[in-house]
């Protein structure tokens, strides 16, 4: 190995590796299938090692972002219209399956959100996720999914109601409180 | 003279933005008031703070999301150490 083979390694493994669950998200958010956005993302990281050498080191996110992007528009060039809107079309949604175990050592409250989670529209849920998990700000969220930010708070504001609405209806409303 | 503060319709419509620290800061200040005194709205915070505390600690990630990150860290971990084969 030269040392810039070496140099490199080091590289990849400090930017992008602890990068991959956002941009699985951001992936599965635009692909809306979870194989496809595995496909994508592994596209998008041999591009990044590939240009890692004239990378600034400045704004990873952005970079391995406008990377992803562009992988998906050359890899569905030819296969399929660009834009399927995903607040209007119908949600492919991949099954959702929890470790009972887990879930057994888990309260009513935590159950009820996770399940409710896993219902959404996965254009919902990884929009959540991104702002939640990975803590995008809004405008992060809305350039990387590229849509606007008014987007980003109507898909937020429509699949936390869809939670909470679950925790209503399952009588759970409060029951969070330590009394 | 109309009332300026926000009734519990619009702190509904404010409150993601002001968990999530996007709302600025005069309408936050706002929001934190009827919060203080509204108890209708100040369990609609709770029930949000509650949701976004578990789905923040990472449980909420499905098992087939979790399992295609594992399966993509290993992809990049194999393309750091052995590069791309080019
Ligand atoms: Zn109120």
């Amino acid at each position: 190995m030269t040392s810039t083979d070496a140099s490199r390694t080091e590289r990849f493994r400090t930017l992008v590796e602890p990068e991959v669950g956002l941009l699985y998200r951001v992936a599965h958010a635009l692909e809306r299938n979870g194989a496809d956005a595995e496909d994508l993302v592994q596209e998008a990281m041999l591009r990044a090692y590939r240009s890692l050498d004239t990378f600034d080191g400045v704004n990873v996110r952005g970079w391995l972002v406008t990377i992803l992007r562009n992988a998906q528009r050359n890899l569905h060039r030819r296969t399929r219209p660009e834009a399927v809107d995903p607040d209007v079309a119908a949600a492919t949604v991949d099954p959702v399956e929890r470790d009972p175990a887990l879930l057994a050592e888990r309260s009513d409250v935590e159950r009820t959100v996770l399940a409710a989670v896993d219902a959404l529209d996965p254009v919902y849920r990884d929009t959540v996720s991104l702002v939640d998990v990975d803590g995008l700000t809004y405008a992060e969220a809305a350039e990387v999914l590229g849509v606007p930010i008014g987007t980003i708070m109507s898909r937020l504001h429509r699949g936390r109601r869809q939670i909470r609405d679950r925790l209503a209806t399952a009588g759970l409303m409060g029951l969070w409180v330590a009394t | 003279m109309t009332d300026p503060r926000p009734d519990c319709q619009t702190v509904a419509r404010w409150l993601q933005t002001f968990l999530d620290r996007e709302i600025d800061a005069p309408r936050a200040n706002e929001v934190r008031t009827h919060l203080d005194d509204c108890r209708w709205c100040g369990l609609e915070r709770d029930a949000y703070l509650e949701i976004k505390r578990i789905v923040s600690s990472g449980l909420a990630v499905p098992v087939d999301e979790a399992r295609a990150i594992e399966r993509l860290r290993a992809f990049a971990e194999r393309l750091a150490h052995d590069g791309d084969g080019a």
